[in-house]
């Protein structure tokens, strides 16, 4: 009990220590942001939180110490409950159901095409299975979900996790640049990223850069990262079922042990909450429980949520680190993997969005 | 069938995120947040 209180209080105190260096940095990438010349390129907050971030990491270093009160994840969700509070239920509806569409199609085909390069590269079963929840779903909670259904390595995991974390910063940065180039309309371009880029608050960030608001108004804006943010949740709330039906799997066709079914809480239990916090929010002020103007001031809010959040991601890459892991079969498996997504993700996306369920915010 | 791990709500960081962001729309809404004289310059809104 003693050992759980201090392991918290020193939690805590990591957080709040990790906390400061964060806040100064986003303060510092919203007023760069400010600056006319970078307005008018549309360098936004989002891009300057994640190079100061990358810049601190990788040249003067973040102590290891501070990196594990890091909370990227923790300030996402809060920023996407507050989100909610801004689109109308009627609309998380209306991305949601195609976006739930895409989220089937883009794993069901991304899992078995990863899974099998996995395996024809002579990867593990179970790594390959990590391997291919991780590209498929998003990233690093699957990959801990799937690692656990298919008791799987614990170092595949970590790999897993890193190569997530590597390959979603370019992912980031280029893909909003390619449906800038591509001419993607903002809900085709929204529903793309929030279907390939594997960690949320990345998939937010992109979201945020695709069409600036400084050059391409605010209705695109917020309709790519309303839409990058809807799908990424209905792809998150799927990590539950997948981790069931993979330890279902596990149990009764690879170790043949009938006696050990997984339970079916196993879903709810793997369900990312804060989708419900959002969902939420969305209903009260969609209900007028709260006044709708009430989001004049959470999009201010949830706005620092998101730059601790980017600034996260900048302190918690170090690419030397992951270059250290080096290449090899997982790496080609996993880099092979993820354009396919990217690739597969952009028809359905485009079919989806694009043509049977085009959406404006 | 397992029981439901009912501390997952004050110890996971999703449901934190929950109460966080009900908490700062409770604040909001009841007037705390608008009633105090925030002046930020407008170089620190990230929007």
């Amino acid at each position: 009990m003693a050992e759980e209180k201090i392991t918290f209080i020193e939690k805590v105190k990591s957080s709040i220590l990790a906390f400061i260096p964060v806040l100064v940095l986003a303060i510092l990438a919203v007023w760069v942001s400010q600056w006319t010349p970078f307005r008018v390129y549309g360098l936004e907050y989002v891009f300057w939180a994640i190079i100061f971030g990358l810049l601190v990491s990788n040249t003067i270093g973040f102590p290891e110490k501070l990196r594990a009160g890091l909370r990227t994840e923790a300030f996402i969700k809060t920023g996407l409950v507050l989100l909610g509070a801004e689109i109308v239920f009627s609309k998380i509806l209306a991305i949601g159901v195609p976006g739930m569409i895409q989220a089937l199609l883009v794993i069901l085909s991304v899992w078995y095409f990863a899974y099998y390069i996995s395996q024809k590269l002579g990867l593990s079963k179970s790594f390959s299975s990590v391997l291919a929840s991780g590209v498929s779903i998003c990233g690093v909670s699957a990959a801990i979900a799937a690692g656990g259904a298919v008791k799987g390595d614990k170092k595949e995991v970590a790999y897993v996790i890193s190569i997530v974390v590597l390959v979603a910063i370019p992912m980031l940065l280029g893909q909003p640049f390619i449906a800038r180039a591509l001419g993607l309309p903002p809900d085709v371009a929204g529903a793309w990223i929030g279907g390939t880029i594997d960690t949320t608050p990345a998939v937010v960030a992109a979201g945020e850069l695709t069409y600036p608001k400084e050059i391409y108004g605010e209705a695109a804006a917020k309709t790519a990262l309303t839409v990058a943010s809807v799908v990424k949740l209905s792809q998150n709330a799927l990590i539950g079922i997948v981790a069931f039906l993979l330890a279902l799997y596990w149990t009764l066709r690879i170790e043949r042990n009938p006696g050990e079914k997984p339970s079916l809480l196993e879903i709810w239990y793997r369900f990312p909450k804060f989708i419900l916090g959002f969902i939420f929010t969305s209903l009260l002020v969609s209900t007028s429980i709260l006044d709708p103007n009430i989001s004049e001031i959470t999009k201010l809010i949830r706005g620092w949520f998101f730059a601790f959040a980017f600034v996260s991601i900048g302190l918690d890459t170090n690419f030397k680190e992951l270059l250290e892991l080096g290449g090899g079969k997982p790496a080609v498996a996993f880099i092979t993997a993820q354009v396919f997504n990217i690739i597969i993700t952009l028809v359905v996306a485009y079919i989806l969005f694009g043509i049977i369920f085009p959406v404006k915010i | 069938m397992g029981n439901i791990d009912w501390s997952s709500l004050w110890k996971k960081e999703d449901w934190w995120a929950v109460w966080i962001g009900l908490m700062i729309l409770f604040l909001i809404a009841s007037g705390v947040i608008t009633s105090i004289p925030w002046k930020f310059p407008k170089a620190w809104i990230p929007l």
